[in-house]
């Protein structure tokens, strides 16, 4: 039976700030989470994500995004007005708004959807994580594990 | 609509939805003539070809399968069996079904997302997946279903559903057991079930009239539908071994790319792919899926590049159908793996990704290092002749207007199911008519 709760990092690890979302995950599996949390990295095919937020009752996605924000910022969003979620910086076509917009009409959206998204720098490929950024990666991790109860 | 001769236009797609990554499309229109076609392309392979130098023999499945996150087993594949192949060992038995068969999971996981969120908006009129979604929720649940049936073939035997972990030089580090895979068989049944509906589905679409006129090529097998192995063959008649790329193809530099355009030598540009690989070999596939193409009015070829859907949906019941035979005469093989011991040598693998014939070269020293690593993605190999096919798809639609040429263009382009972000990260179109 699947966990509850999924905390689910999107990116990909090898450019750069793209790979915030797994970073965030990274730390949290080092820390640890309380049992019935579970934890996935993705690179953010929608029909992946559907698949493992379909039937949770919270599902925390962590993404990174591009508004032209600072890097490093934090956009928090939570369902109603999903419809308000940049797009994010996967490297295919489809990202975390489609899959939301998908799962919404097929009616496969977990109770609670919470997305972190973190406002990538440079997503060149070889780079590491942008100072700011990682910072902002390990402030997120906190704050998933207090909302897990960690 | 008449327009004035000798000036100059540009169409420009700047951010091409649906293909796999991103990057950037210019055709150049002069008078009533397409006067260049730019697919712009930003290439991954090239960094992981120096990072893998310096590297074990035993790193590049891990290694390359990082370059894609749609098709990391057709990396993993062509890696292991190239250096196989300079260390003087062949793995077959039960562990190139295995290899088979993840492979099978990579093409339901590829060929799902491609048909039904990718291309079909395109026949049906929507923008996009999720447009499609409130008026189709059937057939999207389908796509899902699909995928989900491959994600779960990967990771049975693959160890996890993207980015397989279980794959190593040699065959696997734990060869999953009958039981395990007998698991599958009935979510399979009803994949293959699904698959069939998704050939009646698309055989329905209304397909504009384009073929592609150039040369094919792909891999064929002796008794099998080409994935794992077997001879580069083409429409033009080639027959090589696969260790005789080098013999048949180049690549060269162009400045609009960081891709390299790949030519037959002597020949010129070339297609890979589904439409290659089935005109190349309809009559390798199994009866079902035979019987699935001819009922969907798919000839011994396929030239169309529209139908190109319609290919894809046969080679989910071939991929579906053939997972179901590899598990009914699945063995547990007696070692998960056969040693491979380093030596100085080059070796060469080709293996059909989802989206074409992918190539593998290494060279190793008496170390056991990678002194030289070439991957050749099957996107670069049809960049030169996208290029030169979409210069006639818009020379025959040139009194369309922009907006309605452009999203032509991008439909065109969606069928290919170019992986920008194999061959790169995608994709600004820009048709500039000034």
């Amino acid at each position: 039976m699947a966990a509850r709760t999924v905390v689910i990092g999107v990116g990909n690890p090898l450019c750069g700030d793209d790979g915030a979302g797994q970073a965030v995950i990274w730390s949290l599996r080092a820390a640890g989470v309380p049992a019935g949390v579970e934890l996935v990295e993705t690179d953010g095919d929608p029909a992946t994500l559907i698949e493992l937020w379909r039937g949770r009752e919270v599902a925390l996605v962590v993404d990174a995004v591009r508004s032209g924000a600072a890097p490093g910022s934090i956009h928090h969003l939570e369902l109603p007005g999903m419809a308000a979620v940049p797009p994010g910086t996967s490297s295919h076509g489809l990202g975390l708004a489609e899959a939301v917009g998908i799962a919404a009409a097929l009616g496969r959206l977990p109770r609670r959807l919470i997305v972190f998204g973190i406002e990538a720098g440079g997503c060149k490929l070889g780079a590491a994580l942008s100072v700011p950024v990682a910072r902002t990666a390990k402030s997120v991790a906190a704050q998933i594990r207090r909302a897990v109860g960690a | 609509m008449t327009r004035p001769r000798g000036v100059t236009r540009t169409l420009m797609v700047n951010a091409l939805a649906r293909v796999e990554g991103e990057g950037g499309m210019t055709v150049k229109v002069r008078g009533g003539a397409v006067e260049q076609v730019h697919l712009r392309i930003y290439e991954p392979p090239r960094f992981f070809e120096g990072l893998l130098r310096g590297r074990a023999y035993t790193e590049p499945p891990d290694i390359t399968a990082r370059i894609c996150g749609i098709c990391p087993v057709a990396y993993q594949m062509s890696a292991c069996r190239a250096i196989e192949d300079a260390c003087g060992v062949t793995v077959g038995g039960q562990l190139a079904r295995l290899r088979r068969l993840l492979y099978c999971g990579e093409w339901m996981q590829s060929h799902a997302l491609h048909v039904y969120f990718l291309h079909a908006p395109d026949f049906l009129g929507y923008p996009g997946a999720i447009e499609m979604a409130a008026d189709h929720r059937g057939a999207v649940e389908r796509g899902l279903a699909l995928k989900k049936v491959g994600n779960e073939i990967m990771a049975a035997v693959g160890g996890r559903a993207i980015h397989p972990v279980n794959v190593k030089v040699g065959g696997f580090y734990r060869a999953p057991a009958p039981s395990e895979l007998r698991a599958l068989v009935p979510s399979l049944l009803r994949a293959r079930d699904a698959a069939l509906e998704t050939v009646r589905w698309v055989a329905g679409f209304d397909f504009p009239d384009f073929d592609v006129d150039g040369e094919l090529v792909a891999l064929r097998h002796p008794s099998e539908y080409p994935i794992l192995e077997g001879r580069i063959v083409s429409s033009g008649g080639i027959d090589a071994a696969e260790a005789e790329w080098p013999d048949h193809f180049v690549e060269t530099q162009v400045p609009h790319s960081t891709a390299l355009h790949s030519h037959i030598i002597g020949a010129g540009p070339y297609l890979v792919g589904p439409i290659a690989r089935y005109s190349l070999n309809a009559d390798r596939l199994s009866p079902l899926a035979r019987e699935a193409a001819a009922a969907a009015g798919l000839g011994p070829t396929c030239r169309n590049l529209f139908r190109s859907i319609v290919v894809r949906a046969v080679e989910l019941v071939e991929a579906t159908d053939e997972a179901l035979r590899i598990i009914e005469g699945y063995e547990e093989p007696p070692e998960a793996a056969v040693a491979v011991s380093p030596r100085e040598a080059t070796g060469h693998a080709c293996t059909e990704a989802p989206r074409g014939l992918l190539y593998h070269r290494y060279r190793l020293g008496a170390d056991g290092l990678i002194a030289e690593a070439q991957i050749i993605p099957p996107t670069s190999q049809n960049q030169a002749e996208i290029e030169r096919e979409l210069g006639r798809f818009v020379e025959s639609r040139l009194d369309l207007p922009a907006p309605e040429l452009t999203h032509r263009c991008e439909q065109a382009i969606r069928s290919y199911d170019p992986c920008i972000s194999c061959a790169t990260h995608f994709l600004d179109l820009t048709v500039d008519r000034a």
